[in-house]
């Protein structure tokens, strides 16, 4: 039982922040390196030389690559690239926003959803669908976007007027998030028992299940920019979220509002999954279990452990989709069904080869 | 530095829990808060800290009012040890649980300057060894010490804590209030602490409050607080009470008062039972 110098301490400190920096680093290279992979595989599979052609004589014009089909140009650039893309990145800022309202929440069973946002997305989707009524003005695709969106974020702020006249604290945001999830859930189901047509119907449970298929340049462009900047938001409020972690009166102790942070991540983390959703449709349980593997990956620290769970996630879709893609060509297994498949065989493993209790 | 609580008064909805209490304490000086349960002593440690805003009355640290200031200043100022420790439901090591006191200081990178306040503190209190370890699988007294250590790390010059030794073994009781008397002592530390061991309220502080029902019925030296009438009179509990060697009393609870009541006690077991 040696006691430690402050030099040992500091230099284990210094040790431990260069193994997380690792592992973040790794899990970048992994997603890039199962990207060029994934962009050749499937139907007029370009080989992985011709998709790097592709992607470097786009992104640099002046470079003169220019050996490669038409057809393969158009495969690589416009249907895969944006698809693998979209999967990194919804797998990303759901997974991230996951891993923040888990810690703010203090609770290891909640994920991005529990808001309510699926649920209200899902019902703005619907509604959109059946009776081609938005809020915002929109057509066919368009309508249903932004129905999902603007309903996904009507759930968080149900959420917040319930919460705010109890007192905002994480039971009172768990428990209202659970009310209006529910709520919304039997109006979505009420508008599928009333759908006049049979392909209205099967058109929701499709979108319920979510799926990368409508990657297109025009969804990166939209997405992208407001999960990086939610990310990066996150990662800035990683100590008050460390510090909320620990109790609501310890945090105040120690100078931070956590009604103040609770409302911040909450915006956050809305505004991240109900941009994702709107246009992918509910994908489950990435957000869930990405926070869970990179905890037992990189510990508790917020402040990599959002990052981590951030690149988790996108690695984690982007392989479930590829395999989604593949495994009964030419038709597509929906990306949730394969992330559960993968995914739960995967984190079990990982739980099972801990010896470490995740939670208390 | 100077703790001046002046008339502060609370109420959760409309059962009040603090009616008007007032009491200085003075740099080094440990502060003992006992009473039964319920009388207000964890209510007033958190209306000190601001974590609950009194409805009037005023806590001053150096003549300057706490509700002037930000969360931020005040973390600066007082350290708070909850009562009930293992509240995180995530795991993390010792070293993050007494970093996570830096708080008030840390932008967003940990300095070198935080891993040394860190690293002196966990020595300074005996648990540099467990340093990587998680504070779930500590026992009590090091999760406590843990605590304590969190709290120091703020390098507070007023220490609030409620019940520091309610689940502790006997050694790490005195561990405990030790390294607290040395603090006050040796570093200027201001302390208050709720206690619901009498005796080790009167060994270790310089003053002791009495609370009941949100008042202060007593305050003072420990001598002129816990006294057989005091004991009877807030705790409805007879009592014997001597004083030790260096002058301090001593208590040894008797029985409960309100006999009555407590003969029925049998009687409503066996009805309860439907015997």
């Amino acid at each position: 039982m040696s006691i430690k110098t402050v030099e040992d301490l500091k230099q284990m400190y210094r040790k431990g922040i260069k193994r997380k920096v690792l592992i973040l680093l790794s899990l970048f290279f992994s997603i890039i390196v199962v990207a060029l992979i994934s962009i050749s595989l499937g139907a007029g599979s370009p080989r992985l030389k011709e998709a790097v052609e592709v992607i470097l004589s786009k992104v640099f014009p002046s470079l003169n690559i220019g050996s490669v089909s038409e057809t393969v140009r158009v495969i690589v650039w416009d249907l895969r690239l944006p698809r693998v893309l979209l999967a990194v990145v919804a797998g990303a800022g759901l997974a991230a926003s996951g891993a923040t309202m888990q810690g703010v929440l203090r609770n290891p069973l909640v994920s991005s959803y529990i808001l309510g946002v699926s649920a209200a997305a899902g019902f703005g989707a619907a509604l959109a669908t059946v009776f081609k009524i938005g809020i915002i003005v929109g057509y066919g695709k368009y309508l249903i976007i932004t129905n999902a969106f603007v309903f996904s974020m009507l759930s968080m702020l149900m959420v917040y007027g319930i919460a705010r006249l109890r007192g905002i604290t994480a039971e009172t945001i768990i428990l209202a998030g659970v009310a209006v999830g529910y709520l919304f859930s039997a109006l979505l189901s009420l508008i599928q028992y009333v759908a006049p047509q049979h392909e209205a119907v099967r058109a929701i449970v499709f979108w319920l299940m979510g799926g990368l298929h409508v990657a297109t340049w025009e969804s990166i462009i939209i997405v992208s920019p407001i999960v990086l900047l939610t990310i990066i938001l996150m990662v800035q409020q990683a100590w008050n979220i460390n510090v909320t972690c620990t109790g609501e009166d310890v945090a105040i102790s120690l100078g931070v509002n956590p009604k103040r942070v609770l409302v911040l991540t909450m915006v956050l983390e809305s505004l991240a999954t109900a941009s994702i959703i709107a246009f992918t449709g509910v994908i489950g349980f990435v957000c869930l279990i990405s926070p869970h593997i990179s905890r037992m990956l990189i510990g508790t620290d917020n402040r990599f452990l959002i990052p981590c769970s951030a690149l988790m996630g996108g690695l984690l879709l982007l392989c479930s989709d590829t395999v989604g893609r593949l495994i009964l060509m030419p038709a597509e297994v929906p990306v949730g069904i394969i992330t559960a498949l993968l995914g739960v065989p995967f984190f079990l493993y990982i739980l099972l080869s801990r010896k470490r209790r995740i939670w208390q | 530095m100077k703790l001046v609580i002046n008339n502060v008064t609370f109420s959760y909805k409309s059962t009040p829990a603090l009616k008007g209490v007032c009491f200085e304490l003075n740099k080094g000086e440990i502060l003992g808060l006992v009473g039964p349960n319920g009388s207000g002593k964890s209510t007033l440690l958190k209306c000190i800290d601001g974590i609950l805003k009194p409805h009037c009355g005023a806590v001053f640290v150096d003549d300057k009012s706490i509700s002037n200031m930000s969360l931020k200043e005040i973390s600066k100022l007082m350290g708070y040890v909850p009562q009930n420790v293992s509240s995180t439901s995530f795991p993390f090591t010792v070293f993050d649980m007494v970093l996570a006191g830096r708080k008030p200081y840390i932008g967003w990178s940990v300095k070198d300057e935080d891993v040394s306040v860190v690293t002196n503190i966990l020595n300074y209190m005996g648990i540099g060894h467990l340093a990587t370890r998680y504070f779930s699988e500590l026992s009590g007294g090091e999760q406590q010490k843990v605590i304590i250590a969190r709290a120091l790390a703020q390098l507070p010059q007023i220490l609030l804590l409620d019940e520091p030794t309610s689940n502790l073994d006997i050694r790490h009781q005195l561990e405990v209030l030790q390294m607290l008397h040395h603090l006050c002592k040796e570093m200027g530390l201001s302390v208050v602490a709720a206690m619901h061991d009498l005796n080790l309220a009167s060994r270790f502080s310089d003053k002791i409050i009495m609370l009941k029902d949100g008042c202060i019925f007593a305050a003072g030296a420990p001598e002129e607080v816990i006294t057989v009438e005091n004991i009877m009179a807030v705790y409805g509990v007879k009592a014997h009470v001597s004083l030790t060697g260096n002058g301090r009393p001593q208590v040894i609870p008797i029985e409960p008062i309100d006999v009555k009541s407590l003969q029925e006690i049998p009687y409503k077991i066996s009805y309860a039972l439907g015997k």
